[in-house]
Order: structure tokens, then C-alpha cells, then sequence
């Protein structure tokens, strides 16, 4: 090696001075370009707050597709972030607290762990809106929202027992908490409108999203025997799982058909877009007020994502004529007769499990395989 | 759908899970046999992974795709080998820096792709014949070629390390540098192609998580924290390849378990005391060898961590 | 031309805040580089970052909460790497200490903050020394590997943190939230008291009550000496009456207990609960970093242990730039690239580039 060290660093230094000259240069440009766009009228800073990250393709992303609705509708009146991967628990406080500061009047947290932080940070903010996604707690400048899932689910558990063989579902689930709860019994209910004998095993992951997690879950669920399988997880991996060896998926969140085309079956999802428009228009009219929303498929919070061309006719006649009955309000996810795993009624013939029920449900309906740690 | 029993489609998915361990933890007895640990094995396996998605979703070839994500593990490795050897930097740290930043790296260069499918993979192979011997066929011989091909490298390693002169001259180099030296071997040679063969065996675990057990880049998820139960593994297998399979085929079934005893409505253990087997064996092994005297040597190289310098012994 | 290295005689009293300081220059010089060739505003930021951590007051109160745990871990790295022990237990003993403290601290909340704060502290500490007790046994007396026991018990504590509070309704879990698993509050008597309306609390007082008590426990003891005889002449300690095993074990198990604190500082000062999500952020890996760029100096721990607190703070910031969006991991990136430098600038306070001039014939 002849080549002198001193003249070889010289190149190294004065390629690393040109970058930085040029980063400083861009950087100034920018910054002024954006002082001559600087308009007239105060935008409203609108934050998200996100477990994931948008590119899950699951919760995460439909809660960024609901952000992108809303920019393209609001235009220049409102200004958006997201912070991504931000933890559950107390971990999270910090990340609403600099969000406040940082000027932004209304926070969606989408995650229910964000629930007591939020909580916390909305009272040391008075003059910012939060909202919460799927929880329970509320101030004067904090609301919540969610929607009738299990709507989706049901109709999902139609299309499930339709192209099953066996008559096995299997359901990879996160946490055995009442939101997952009552998604899982809203698919067996649904399973078994199409299907009376049809089962659904579940296998529990603790975690939301964990792409290898959810595929060995998704696996062993296959290698029990189940030859359809549902999730309550933000990634593909159970469909991909289900694709390998020929089994069929319902997805959950966005339309994954394209990530697992053969074993699309159709699935349950979301679109925020047209609640965080209005949310974001209350704020700007001074017409916020702080509420518990419950969405559903009739305002469009809640969306059935198929069925897949294969299931049949018949099926998805039925799966349309169930989806017109709640949109319709004739008919509910959670109509008794409604017996538990142990034969024990919980909701009686005529009766409909009332909110506060869905909203606390810690028994599996019979017909579900499985148990909900204590 | 396949008639096989639950048990044998439980094993037979260890075995998947197994497998990018076996690539690893070959890796990290290479590396150590040559006396440099490798803590940045994570890191090397995360970087590994998302070059072999990026590779794979450019080429449409899973096999270059496996080869880059080998290569890019060598690189890291590299760094590795030029800090931990000839800047004689503390092994330990230097790995966790490493391990600190692919981990930083991998989610950044995957940041755009994240949650993205992989467009092309490897399928499962059967082995004629082989593949009909009930029980045993089903589990071994309906895999994917990586799974033989990880055999091939266990192989492959037994019989460089037990047979070969170089193999048994790098005994010298991990268990006493100095000795070695004076023989006439390079140390720093031999090291730093150890060290780069590791890196690049822990980048094939990386491609195969990638290409076979979650063909969905994650930042998160992808190998999940199997670099350290790799490490784990070269320790567990005390330092010989061929005994890497039978421990990354048992470290897979305890992966496997918890879901496999949940879907047949098993719930003894909780799933996260069958997480923590792994760890718990590895250490009541290493414990076992290093308290019995006869043992001792038996299993880590004497060097292991120390920085080689010639003129200072 | 032949580059050889020679070891230095002393080490000048510059190189040992120069080359650190270097180091992190480098660093931000490349991940500067990496972020441009990535398409991103370098200038902007580190702007950003400097900003958000170290100019406003909130920002320097977010770096030094996020720094109190830091420089516990860190101390506990460092006291064991003086002695050649290679200790990465920490974040496993940091888990410990949370498990041990909050279980204290809910079972004795009720009662006077003047009971009450002591109990969680040394609850933490006795956590962290309980987790480190096996591996320093191993240690001490077989010879077992303490890298791969404490590496190995670190998993084996976050599985048991998940389970205490994900796999099952222990008494560390909130009974009340049942709509997601969480760790039961603490009672306000057992807060760490913060300072102001800012997330500071006392654990950083204590923070640096400790580094000055193991400065001490250093440099003035009788201990210390003994510690620096070994860790400097293995051997030597040996034949001259220092007792190694005992030397061995009591070393590992001050550093089990000081990652144990961290664990007690956060419960009790931060979280008010068993917090998986905000003990599992590799604050025990962070720690040895923070020890190594310090070169197991506990004051230098201190200010590096700050520095490292703003980068991990800024990170979040990054994500809400607009436009500019960097992905959070670059603060991640960093720690490791400035990490891997000091490493290769440590070289040069030990040792000199000597060239000669004699030519040889390969390379």
C-alpha cells in the first residue's frame, strides 16, 4: 500500500466538508422556502399516535389511511404527524406530553394502553382534544372512539364456515381482553349461522404484532387440524402461514388479499378516514365536544373486506343479507340465545347483550375452543 | 391438507425453527473456535434478513437473495473482526455495538418496506423415498433445501474443525494464540477469516427467517431476538456443530410448544416459563461443564474474548 | 512502508476526553453522511435533535430522567469491566429490581413516604443482587463464563415480567384493568418525588449519590485498591493475598445491585408500576456503552450517560419533522456507529502508529 495516508485523509475530510456544505446549503433553502408558503391562517395541528408502524398492513396502516383521508380532505387548513412505535403503559406518556407541547390540539392515540397516560396528559393540557381509540375513560378534552367489530367479525365467521371442509376454525388472537374476547365469539356466532357444529380454537399470543409470533401460532393451529383461520393480529403472517399448505384466511384491518391471494377468504376491518374528518372539522368550528363514539358497518367505522370470488353464491347471499340486517338495525352480532362454553345462557332467546356486556365480555360462547387466562 | 399426526407437524415446524439456529450458532462456533465471541450476532442476522428480502424483491432470485443476505452478514462481521482483532477493542462490546447498530440499520434501510411481502421464495423439497419412511420421513425429508443445505454446512464444519489441519491448527489459535504463534500460524489471519465465515453463516440465519418462516419484512419481529438464543446455542452444543442441529431442533420445539400445547387445549406450563427453557438449559450445560474438572477444557476455547498481541506475552 | 503499533508508555491526560469526544464527532459525521446519502436533511436533524433534548427546559428535563437509569446501568457495567468481568446483566438485574421494588411498593405504599421509599430502593437493590447471585456464584468458584449466564438470565427475567404481567393476574398486575394487562400503581407515598411539574425525580439525585459513592468505593478503599490490582494484574492479585473469588463475587454482586436500583428508580420515579413496555428498552445494553465511551470513568459515565439520554429522547421528535420524517431507528444507528468508533479510537490512547520506513515486499 504506497498510497501516502496523509493525502487519503485529506480526500476523506474534504469529501465529508462538501456534504455537510451541501446539507447546510439544502437545509437553508428549504427552510426559507417554507417561510414564503407560511400562510395567513393558523393550521390546526393534528397528531397520531401509533403502536405500529404504518406499513403493518394491519391496524396501524388503516389508522394512517384515515390520516391521509383526512389531510386530502382538509388541505391546507390542517397540518398532520405520526409517531410511530410508541409503547403502551406508562412508557408512552412522554410522547403525548411532547406532541403538546410541540403545538398540536388534537392527539389520536390508537392504542388502548395509551389509555391512563393519555389520560394524565390531557388534564396537564386542558386546551388540547385527545382522542383515544377502544378506551373507556373520558375527561373534558378527551374522548373515545371504537366501532362495532364485531359486526365484521360475524359476517366473517359466515364465510369461514363456508369454505370450510371440517368445520375447524382457528383463530390466532393477541390478548385475551374483552375486545378480542368478543371478536372471537362474534365469529364462532357467525360460524355457526352458516354452520351449527362449526368450532373455533384459539391460541393466544400476547402480543399485537409479532409477524414470526403470529406465524408459529397460525401453524400449530393448522397442525391441529383447522383448516380456515382468523386473527386478531395487525400482520399477514397467519394468512401466509394458511397459504403455504393450502388452508383459507380471514384477514383482519385493510384488505390483505393481495399478501395471501389463494387463502383470501374475505375479513373484517376498518375506515377512519370520514370520523377523523369530522373530528378534525369540530375542532376547527369550536363545535368539539368530548364523547364516547361507537362506530358500526352502517356509518362505515366497520368494513367487511370481501367475500373472495370462490365462496359460494349461497354463502355470500347469506353473508350480504346478515350485513343489510345490522346495517339495518333488525339484527345484532350478539342475539340470544347465546349460551356460554359451559352450557350456561348469557344472553336469552329474544334478548341482545346489551353494550355494557360486549364492552366487558370475559366468556367464550360454546363452540369455541380455548381459555381466557384469568 | 396433509394426514400427518399433530406431533409430527409439530416437529417438522421445529425443524423450520430450528433452522436459521443452525446457521447461526455454526457461525458463532466458528467464530469462537477461532477465540473471538460474537455478540453482534443479532444484529448481523437482522441486516442479514432485510438485504435478502431487498435482494429477493429486486432479482426475483430467492438463492441470490440467501447469498446476499450471507454477504451483508460478512461485512458486519468484518467490522467486527478489524475492531475486536487488529484495533484489539474489548470483544464484548464491540458485539453489542454491533448488535445496537444493525438492529438501528436493518429497521431503518426497512423502514420503507416494512410489512411489505416477500414476491419469491423456496419451497419444501421432498426427498424421494427418504420422504416415506412414516414418522421419520414427514419430519426430515419434506423440507426445504435450506434445511439440507444447513445440514450440509454442519457437516461440513464437524469435518474442518475435527479433520482438516487448518481446523485443528485453529484449536491453537483459540486455546492459546501464543502457542500458536510460534507454530507459524497467523492468529490475526486465521481470526479474522473466522470471524467473517461466522458473519456470513449468521447472515444465512437472517435469509432464512426472511425467505422461510416470515416472508414479510418487520422491524420488530423478523429474528425476534434468535441471534442471542444462537449464542446461546454454540454454548449449549459446547462448541461442536454437529450437536448445533440436535439443540437448534430442541430449541425449536420449545419455541414451537407453547402454540402447539394451546391448540390442543394444554395449559400446564404457562408459555412464558416454556420460553424461558432455552435460556434456563443453556445455562445449567455451561454450569455442568465448567464445574466438573474433567470437563473444563472440553468447552469453551481458553482464549475466548481475549485480544492476541504478539509482542506483549 | 510498514504501519506497526507500539504500546504507549503513559497515557497523556488529553486523549482521554479527546478521543471520546472525537468519536462521537465521527459518529455524527458519518450517520450525518448515511442520513444524506438516504435522502435525508442531515443539518435538520441534528437540529432537531439538539433541540428537542438539550435547549428547552423540558427537553434537558427529558434527557436527564431519560439519563438516571442510564447512569445506573452504566456503574454497574463499569465496576464489573474493571475488574476484567464481563457482566451484560444489567437489563435482566434492571428487570429484577423493577419486579422486586414495585412488589415492595405496592405491599408497603399505604405507609409513610419516609418507610416507604427505602423499602422500594433497597427492595431494588436486593433484586438485582438476588438475579445477579447465581452467575457470580458460577463465577467466582467454576469458572463459568459470566457473559453467557448473565446474557442468558436476562431473557429469563423478561419472561418473567411478561408473565407477571401479561401471563397471568399476579399480584403485580392491576386487577381494576381488565381491559389490557397492566401493572398494578404503586401508592403515591412510594413516588420517587419529581421535581416540579418536570419528569426529573430524585433517582437522578441518587444517580449521583452512587457514582460519587463508587468513585469513592474506587479510588479511596481498600476494596478499590484490591479491585485495581486484579483487574490490572490478574496474576499478581493472585500471589499477593487478594482474595479472587470473594474479590469476584462481591464485584458482581455491587453490580447486580446497582442495575437492580435502575430497576427501582424507574418503578418508583417514573412508571408507579411494573411497566414491561418501559423496563424492555435495552436500558441494561445502553448502560455498557455509556461505561465503555466513559472508559469506566463513573463521572465520565454521568456525562455521556446524558448525552445518550438526549439521543434516545430526540428520537421520537425525529418522527414528527413533517416532510423531513426520519425513521426513529437513526437514533439507534448513531448510538452504535459512535459506540464502534470510540472503540477503534481507543486504540490510539493505548497504543502509537508507528511507521517505518522499510519497504516490504507483500502485503
Amino acid at each position: 500500500m504506497e498510497i501516502p495516508l496523509k493525502r487519503r485523509a485529506l480526500a476523506v475530510v474534504a469529501g465529508v466538508t462538501a456534504v455537510l456544505l451541501a446539507a447546510c446549503s439544502s437545509s437553508s433553502s428549504s427552510s426559507t422556502a417554507a417561510e414564503e408558503a407560511a400562510p395567513a391562517v393558523e393550521k390546526l395541528k393534528v397528531a397520531f399516535v401509533y403502536i405500529g408502524v404504518p406499513g403493518d398492513a394491519g391496524w396501524t396502516y388503516m389508522h394512517d389511511q384515515g390520516r391521509l383521508e383526512m389531510e386530502a380532505a382538509l388541505g391546507d387548513q390542517i397540518e398532520t404527524t405520526a409517531v410511530e412505535n410508541v409503547p403502551e403503559g406508562p412508557a408512552g406518556k412522554k410522547t403525548f406530553e411532547d406532541l403538546a407541547r410541540q403545538g398540536y390540539k388534537l392527539i389520536f392515540g390508537t392504542s388502548f394502553g395509551y389509555m391512563d397516560p393519555m389520560l394524565e396528559v390531557a388534564a396537564a393540557y386542558p386546551d388540547v382534544k385527545f382522542m383515544h381509540a377502544t378506551g373507556y375513560k373520558t375527561a373534558p378534552n378527551m374522548g373515545t372512539y371504537f366501532g362495532a367489530a364485531e359486526e365484521a367479525r360475524f359476517l366473517a365467521g359466515m364465510i369461514a364456515a363456508s369454505v370450510s371442509k371440517s368445520g375447524r376454525l382457528g383463530y390466532v388472537a393477541a390478548f385475551p381482553i374483552p375486545e378480542v374476547v368478543r371478536g372471537i365469539n362474534a365469529f364462532e356466532l357467525g360460524a355457526q349461522a352458516i354452520n351449527p357444529k362449526a368450532t373455533t380454537k384459539v391460541v393466544w399470543t400476547s402480543t399485537w404484532y409479532d409477524p414470526t409470533i403470529e406465524s408459529k401460532a397460525a401453524q400449530s393451529l393448522l397442525n391441529a387440524g383447522a383448516d380456515v383461520l382468523a386473527q386478531h393480529q395487525d400482520s399477514p403472517a397467519t394468512g401466509q402461514a394458511a397459504e403455504e399448505v393450502g388452508a383459507r384466511w380471514l384477514s383482519y384491518n385493510s384488505n390483505m388479499q393481495s399478501l395471501a391471494p389463494k387463502a383470501w377468504a374475505g375479513g373484517p376491518g376498518w375506515d377512519w378516514g370520514p370520523f377523523y374528518i369530522a373530528q378534525a372539522k369540530a375542532v376547527i368550528d369550536g363545535t368539539w365536544k368530548s364523547e364516547q363514539y361507537y362506530g358500526n358497518m352502517k356509518d362505515g367505522m366497520v368494513k367487511l373486506f370481501g367475500p373472495a370470488e370462490d365462496v359460494p353464491a349461497d354463502a355470500a347471499a347469506a353473508v350480504k343479507a346478515a350485513q343489510d340486517a345490522f346495517i339495518a338495525g333488525t339484527a345484532a352480532p350478539f342475539d340470544g340465545p347465546i349460551l356460554d362454553q359451559a352450557g350456561k345462557t348469557q344472553v336469552a332467546q329474544g334478548a341482545t347483550a346489551p353494550m355494557d356486556a360486549l364492552m366487558s365480555m370475559q366468556y367464550f360462547v360454546k363452540g369455541v375452543q380455548g381459555t381466557i387466562a384469568k | 391438507m396433509t394426514q400427518e399426526s399433530v406431533l409430527i407437524l409439530t416437529l417438522a415446524g421445529a425443524i423450520g425453527t430450528g433452522t436459521p439456529l443452525v446457521f447461526a450458532a455454526i457461525g458463532g462456533v466458528i467464530s469462537e473456535r477461532a477465540g473471538v465471541i460474537n455478540l453482534g450476532m443479532e444484529g448481523m442476522m437482522l441486516i442479514g434478513a432485510v438485504t435478502t428480502f431487498l435482494v429477493v424483491n429486486k432479482t426475483g432470485s430467492p438463492l441470490l437473495g440467501f447469498i446476499a443476505g450471507g454477504i451483508a452478514g460478512a461485512l458486519l462481521a468484518l467490522i467486527h473482526a478489524t475492531l475486536a482483532i487488529s484495533l484489539r477493542a474489548n470483544q464484548i462490546v464491540c458485539g453489542l455495538a454491533l448488535t445496537i447498530f444493525g438492529t438501528g440499520l436493518a429497521s431503518f434501510i426497512g423502514k420503507p418496506i416494512e410489512g411489505a411481502g416477500l414476491e419469491k421464495s423456496f419451497s419444501k423439497l421432498k426427498i424421494p423415498f427418504l420422504s416415506d419412511i412414516p414418522a421419520v420421513g414427514p419430519v426430515l425429508f419434506k423440507q426445504d433445501g435450506l434445511v439440507y443445505f444447513s445440514w450440509f454446512v454442519a457437516l461440513l464444519a464437524s469435518l474442518y474443525l475435527n479433520r482438516t489441519r487448518t481446523g485443528l491448527s485453529l484449536r491453537a489459535v483459540g486455546e492459546n494464540p501464543a502457542t500458536a504463534d510460534a507454530m507459524g500460524l497467523s492468529v490475526v489471519r486465521m481470526r479474522y477469516a473466522h470471524v467473517i465465515i461466522g458473519g456470513l453463516l449468521a447472515g444465512f440465519g437472517g435469509s432464512y427467517v426472511i425467505l422461510r418462516i416470515v416472508p414479510a419484512w418487520s422491524q420488530a419481529g423478523t429474528t425476534n431476538g434468535i441471534g442471542w438464543i444462537a449464542l446461546a446455542l454454540v454454548v449449549f452444543a459446547s462448541w461442536r456443530p454437529l450437536r448445533v442441529i440436535g439443540g437448534a431442533y430442541l430449541f425449536g420445539v420449545a419455541l414451537q410448544a407453547n402454540f402447539a400445547l394451546q391448540a390442543k387445549g394444554i395449559t400446564v406450563i404457562p408459555a412464558e416459563f416454556l420460553a424461558m427453557l432455552p435460556y434456563l438449559l443453556t445455562v445449567v450445560i455451561l454450569v455442568v461443564l465448567t464445574a466438573n474438572r474433567r470437563t473444563r477444557g472440553a468447552g469453551a476455547p481458553a482464549a475466548l474474548g481475549l485480544p492476541f498481541v504478539r509482542d506483549e506475552r | 512502508m510498514k504501519i506497526s503499533l507500539e504500546r504507549r508508555g503513559a497515557v497523556k491526560s488529553w486523549h482521554l476526553i479527546g478521543v471520546p469526544l472525537l468519536s462521537v464527532i465521527f459518529g455524527t459525521l458519518v450517520g450525518g453522511l448515511f442520513l444524506e446519502v438516504t435522502g435525508h436533511n442531515a443539518i435538520l436533524v441534528f437540529k432537531t435533535m439538539s433541540q428537542t433534548s438539550y435547549t428547552t427546559l423540558y427537553g434537558i428535563g427529558d434527557t436527564l430522567a431519560a439519563a438516571t437509569p442510564l447512569i445506573f446501568t452504566a456503574l454497574a457495567a463499569l465496576v464489573a469491566f474493571r475488574v476484567n468481568l464481563y457482566s451484560i446483566g444489567a437489563e435482566g438485574q434492571l428487570f429484577a429490581g423493577g419486579i422486586f421494588a414495585s412488589g415492595v411498593g405496592i405491599a408497603v405504599g399505604t405507609s409513610s413516604s419516609a418507610l416507604a421509599i427505602p423499602a422500594v430502593l433497597i427492595a431494588g437493590i436486593v433484586g438485582g443482587m438476588v438475579w445477579m447471585t447465581l452467575p457470580a456464584l458460577f463465577r467466582a468458584w467454576f469458572g463459568t463464563s459470566e457473559i453467557i449466564t448473565t446474557l442468558m438470565f436476562n431473557f429469563v427475567a423478561l419472561f418473567l415480567m411478561r408473565y407477571l404481567i401479561y401471563g397471568s393476574s399476579t399480584y403485580w398486575r392491576d386487577p381494576t384493568s381488565t381491559n389490557f394487562p397492566q401493572g398494578k400503581k404503586l401508592d403515591q407515598n412510594a413516588w420517587l418525588p419529581r421535581f416540579g411539574t418536570q419528569s426529573i425525580h430524585w433517582g437522578l439525585v441518587l444517580a449521583l449519590v452512587a457514582t460519587v459513592g463508587i468513585w469513592f468505593l474506587l479510588r479511596k478503599t481498600r476494596f478499590g485498591y484490591q479491585m485495581k490490582v486484579l483487574g490490572d494484574a490478574p496474576n499478581a492479585a493472585r500471589y499477593s493475598g487478594v482474595p479472587v473469588k470473594r474479590m469476584t463475587f462481591t464485584v458482581l454482586i455491587i453490580s447486580g445491585g446497582l442495575a437492580g436500583l435502575a430497576g427501582a428508580s424507574e418503578v418508583a420515579g417514573r412508571a408507579h408500576a411494573l411497566d414491561p413496555n418501559g423496563l424492555a428498552i435495552g436500558l441494561g445494553y445502553a448502560g455498557i456503552i455509556v461505561a465503555t465511551l466513559a472508559r469506566l470513568n463513573p463521572f465520565g459515565a454521568v456525562i455521556i450517560a446524558i448525552g445518550f439520554g438526549g439521543l434516545q429522547n430526540s428520537a421520537s421528535a425525529l418522527q414528527s419533522l413533517g416532510t423531513e420524517s426520519v425513521p426513529s431507528a437513526i437514533a439507534t444507528t448513531l448510538q452504535g456507529l459512535i459506540l464502534l468508533l470510540a472503540l477503534a479510537g481507543e486504540l490510539f490512547v493505548r497504543y502509537r502508529l508507528k511507521v517505518s520506513k522499510r519497504v516490504e515486499v507483500s502485503v
